[in-house]
């Protein structure tokens, strides 16, 4: 294959995934299941401080477990990321928030997450694109480079030989 | 306590070489990594990272080592010398909080103060409350109104020793005493409490048995239209509600309850005035505990 062939298939294609291609933005995703103050009515909160033991100012405990059940369908999720309660409760509802969502939608993921997986599908398929392009194009230039040795190597012959 | 076996301490150093220092802290793999990775999130590098670890492996108080602790929504200040401020504190301040009436101008006295998490997260939430705090410690003081001016709410902090009735804390009418008051006594302080409390933690600020009730009682009780206070025993819950019941005039005015905390424990002693002159103190209190009297 030629060089010049080699670079209208290039544009050729780049064109055709241009048109083909329905394109996921990472910013344009659909967004996260919010969640809401309907759904407080439906849960059961509980916090986990370890049960037994002394308590109070006797024992200084630096971790915070927040445990969140939602009633009608029985979805328990925990969240003890970080130091704060505070945090660690809003954590705990968006998380609930997600398997609610997902809940509702049969047990198949979300539309969030199927972009999502749509989007790192074509990341990928483009770091390919890329990495092919590239590796070509070296190729390419290495057998020109090769061509031009050859030619060189020839003109010397020719000129050794005259 | 039950040993930490040789093999976890084995796992633990095979996943980070900082862990094993965690363990005897945190007793399990699962608790000292969460810590670990607090630690590294406020740490500059790793040389930090060890040295920090180093002090927890020796009992040595997470707060202090990273110099806060989230209370509800503030991120409190601590410092050596100060009470750490604990969960079931913020647990009851929080209800509390929430539970008193908006846009009235509320006298709020918080005593033995600490870090001044209490009357901060009263003034975070209800902005028009006029809130005092009061703590006998120089440490403690300084730390309130640090923690009050670096989170821009604005508390009067008095230093003065409430058992010591002088005039730095003049006995001025208010709507609202709230207290965290030292409650272990001598005996459970060997027995019960913790290694790093016991080591780290100002005594002052913990060893007491029954004198803050008494103070109540004798004097806090007549300049107040309800009142707050933490406790560590049932004991102390029946002391105040036994001292309220047994004075005729006192069992005739004030109403008295227990409140448990999430484990279960009495945690609060509250009451409130029957006949409320400024504010509708039953319906404020109403299911914030297990009322006795």
């Amino acid at each position: 294959m030629s060089f010049k062939t080699l670079q209208l298939s290039q544009v050729l294609r780049r064109e055709i995934h241009a048109c083909c291609a329905n394109l996921i933005k990472k910013n344009k995703l659909p967004s996260r299941p919010k969640f809401t103050l309907a759904m407080e009515a439906d849960l059961e909160e509980k916090f986990l401080h370890g049960g037994r033991g002394p308590g109070g100012q006797k024992i200084n405990k630096c971790n915070s477990k927040v445990q969140l059940k939602h009633m009608p369908s029985g979805i328990v999720v925990e969240c003890q990321e970080t130091r704060s309660r505070h945090q660690n409760r809003k954590l705990a509802r968006d998380k609930l928030a997600l398997q609610i969502a997902r809940w509702q939608n049969g047990g198949e993921p979300i539309a969030r997450e199927t972009a999502i997986h749509e989007w790192e599908k074509q990341g990928k398929k483009s770091r390919e694109r890329k990495s092919r392009d590239k590796h070509e194009k070296h190729d390419e230039e290495r057998k020109a480079e090769q061509l031009r040795e050859l030619e060189e190597e020839e003109k010397i012959l020719n000129q050794l030989m005259h | 306590m039950v040993r930490i076996k040789p093999s976890t301490i084995w796992q633990a150093s095979k996943l980070n070489r900082f862990l094993p220092f965690l363990l005897p802290e945190c007793r399990s793999i699962h608790a000292a990594r969460q810590e670990l990775r607090w630690i590294q999130d406020e740490s500059n590098d790793d040389y930090q990272v060890w040295k920090r670890c180093k002090l927890r492996y020796r009992h040595y108080p997470l707060q202090y080592i990273l110099g806060s602790q989230p209370f509800e929504s503030l991120n409190i200040k601590c410092k050596p010398g100060v009470l750490i401020p604990r969960w079931e504190t913020e647990e009851w301040a929080t209800d509390l909080a929430h539970r008193l009436p908006k846009n009235r101008q509320i006298h709020v006295l918080d005593l033995c103060t600490g870090t001044g998490c209490i009357p901060l997260l009263i003034k975070h939430i209800r902005p028009d409350a006029v809130v005092k705090a009061v703590d006998c410690s120089p440490l403690a003081t300084g730390l309130a109104y640090w923690n009050s001016k670096s989170l821009g709410i604005s508390i009067q902090v008095i230093q003065g020793d409430i058992l010591e009735h002088n005039s730095t804390v003049k006995p001025q009418k208010v709507d609202l005493i709230t207290c965290n008051p030292p409650y272990i006594s001598q005996s459970t302080f060997v027995k019960e409490t913790s290694r790093s409390v016991k080591l780290f933690e100002p005594k002052l600020a913990l060893i007491g048995c029954f004198e803050f009730y008494a103070d109540l009682i004798d004097h806090q009780i007549s300049r107040a239209e309800a009142f707050v206070y933490e406790v560590g025993e049932l004991s102390q819950c029946e002391y105040v509600c036994r001292r309220i019941v047994e004075d005729p005039i006192l069992s005739k005015v004030w109403r008295v309850g227990f409140r448990l905390d999430a484990n279960s424990k009495p945690r609060v002693v509250y009451g409130y005035r029957r006949v409320a002159i400024t504010l509708d103190w039953p319906r404020i209190f109403e299911e914030f505990g297990e009322l006795k009297n």
